[in-house]
């Protein structure tokens, strides 16, 4: 079903702390042409790539480790990159001001993730 | 016969009494018949008749009594006053009357203002509630004659004053007993005008300290930052109330969680004349609900995140699965590693997990005998995520060895050791060998890249540390070294005020 790539030329950057999921992630996107930076562990990293690479869509998970944590998502939209969150989380857990950002809930299935990132990489 | 008329005709007053004192019997009283009356007796007696107030008049020493219609109610049902003494119609109140009369007597006016006297009116004794004035009457020698008694009665006004001082203490007592509630008032302007014991208590700020200012110190910078006290006053000015369901600041600074109203105050003519605060301490409930949907949301985050790893682990145990009963049999392992490390986690929460018993847990799970392997390093506590990881990744190494490494080889062992480094920044490093010996292995035996990638992928990216694996003659050789840091959970930190709602 994927077989088109339709994110080709795109730069996806993943934050996710769960390697496995990180490399699944990053696994779906690439076959849709993608191309993947990162995927990053922690936001500090994330943000170092971000001032020297153009970033399409990010995809970033909401818990590092450490509880929920929007720093990172707030970073991102003052720099104006684009992002979503994919999250074990309801959606109470998101700030009212975050509540806009689109959101998939784990666990992720491929299609609904390529779907998304299309979207917002449009 | 003149005169016969004339008398007749006296007083001239109108009135009930008036038509009494005409035609009452005079001649069988001490005053004698009217005709006789001295001319100040006629003048008093008329002055009281025509009076609007009740008045009474008591004359000479026997104190004959005459008394004018608004007098009436004030004897009830008592017999028949006129020209009776007064000391015989009030003799059950003589003892405190009788000294007021004297003073008249001695040329003396008073005046006393709800005095109170039991008084028998009606079929049983009353208290009852007068204001009065005892005036000396003068004959032309300037000798007192008589008294005349001008009197309001203010029982019912007394009674009205009194109802309401109860009320208002019964208010009082509740409001300053209502120490759970902080109730307070405050002007058109916002500022509080009436500080109550309970709002001392909830507020920490004492009546004095408070009276005067305005209420918004109350609120949180944010929340006056967000006009939040001058919109709450504006909805109950337009709609009678507002709820104000926030946290608020104590005196000090600390935080109350409120849950209260806001009333609006008018007077009888509708004018605004301030507001009125109920509010309740509804911090532990509301610090205890955040916490539970704190929990719920932790809760609802592992748990798809343990659905998610389950279905990337069975995706990449099918991806070099031979067939389905290698698959089955190796998800079965992994899943089941992954179920005991849970037990181990939970068995003592925030406690860590002891690194021996975690290796010992995995190799009893291979069913290897203890003559087999020998387990040497300092007693080590894991947090969950490198409990996690680490337990999986021994259980990969026990599995191979069963297979295809030193526990599958009558003369294979297997030694593991730790130790713990320091890492130079401070933090404590583990290094993590495990070596297996005595195999003299010629081909590369199978293995399946799931251990491969945990160990050199999946402890550097979780773990931020390295891992190797090497394939010696003698038999598999795998190093983990990763930085031992207290990875704080949600669940064992402190609460984070409600950041995630």
């Amino acid at each position: 079903m994927t077989s088109i790539a339709t994110l080709a030329g795109k730069n996806v950057l993943i934050v996710e702390d769960d390697f496995y999921l990180a490399d699944d992630e990053k696994s779906v996107l690439e076959r849709a042409g993608a191309h993947v930076i990162g995927p990053f562990r922690d936001a500090d990293q994330a943000i170092d790539r971000c001032t020297q690479e153009r970033v399409d869509c990010a995809i970033l998970d909401i818990n590092l480790g450490s509880g929920p944590d929007f720093t990172l998502a707030r970073t991102m939209q003052q720099q104006g990159i684009p992002f979503v969150f994919v999250t074990g989380y309801g959606s109470a857990a998101v700030p009212a001001d975050l509540r806009a950002v689109e959101r998939l809930e784990k666990p992720v299935r491929d299609q609904q993730l390529i779907a998304l990132v299309e979207s917002v990489c449009l | 016969m003149g005169t016969k008329a004339a008398e007749k005709d006296w007083p001239p007053a109108s009135g009930e009494m008036a038509e009494k004192v005409r035609t009452f019997d005079w001649s069988l009283t001490p005053l004698g018949p009217i005709s006789t009356w001295p001319a100040e007796l006629k003048s008093a007696a008329s002055l009281v008749l025509d009076n609007g107030f009740p008045a009474a008049l008591a004359w000479g020493p026997d104190l004959v009594t005459i008394y004018n219609d608004a007098f009436q109610p004030i004897l009830g049902n008592k017999p028949e006053a006129l020209g009776r003494s007064f000391s015989d119609i009030w003799s059950e109140a003589w003892h405190q009357l009788g000294n007021i009369i004297d003073l008249a007597f001695a040329g003396k006016s008073t005046f006393i203002e709800n005095f109170p006297i039991v008084i028998l009116r009606s079929d049983h004794p009353e208290l009852a509630y007068f204001t009065f004035s005892y005036c000396p009457v003068r004959g032309p020698d300037g000798a007192v004659r008589g008294i005349m008694d001008t009197v309001v009665e203010t029982t019912s006004q007394v009674h009205a004053r009194l109802a309401l001082r109860e009320s208002e203490e019964r208010l009082r007592l509740i409001i300053e007993n209502a120490r759970d509630y902080a109730i307070f008032t405050m002007d058109p302007e916002g500022r509080v005008n009436e500080w109550r014991e309970g709002a001392e208590v909830i507020f920490g700020f004492s009546r004095e300290e408070i009276i005067g200012r305005s209420v918004d110190i109350l609120f949180t910078p944010e929340d006056r930052a967000h006009g939040v006290p001058e919109r709450e006053r504006a909805v109950a000015r337009e709609t009678g109330s507002a709820d104000d369901v926030r946290w608020h600041i104590r005196k000090g600074g600390s935080r109350v969680f409120i849950e209260g109203v806001v009333t609006v105050l008018r007077d009888d003519d509708g004018r605004l004349a301030g507001y009125l605060k109920i509010g309740r301490d509804a911090t532990d409930r509301h610090t205890t609900e955040e916490r539970q949907k704190l929990l719920l949301a932790e809760l609802q985050h592992r748990v798809r995140n343990v659905m998610a790893m389950v279905r990337s682990v069975a995706r990449r145990t099918a991806n070099s699965a031979k067939n389905v009963k290698d698959y089955a049999g190796t998800l079965d392992g992994r899943i089941s590693a992954m179920a005991r490390n849970q037990v181990m986690l939970t068995r003592n929460i925030g406690a860590g997990v002891d690194l021996q018993l975690l290796v010992e847990t995995e190799l009893e799970a291979q069913a290897a005998s203890g003559d087999k392997f020998t387990v040497t390093g300092p007693p080590v506590l894991l947090s969950s995520k490198s409990a996690e990881v680490l337990s999986l990744a021994v259980h990969e190494l026990a599995t191979n060895a069963a297979k295809y490494g030193a526990l599958a080889n009558s003369e294979g062992t297997i030694d593991i050791r730790w130790e713990v480094e320091a890492a130079g920044n401070g933090s404590d490093c583990l290094h993590f060998c495990w070596t297996e010996l005595g195999l003299h292995l010629k081909d590369r035996p199978h293995r399946d890249g799931f251990g491969t990638e945990l160990i050199t992928r999946r402890v550097p990216y979780e773990l931020r540390g390295e891992g190797k694996m090497e394939l010696r003659e003698t038999g598999l050789a795998a190093v983990i070294r990763f930085p031992l840091e207290p990875q704080d959970s949600v669940l064992g930190s402190k609460s984070k005020g409600g950041t995630a709602s």
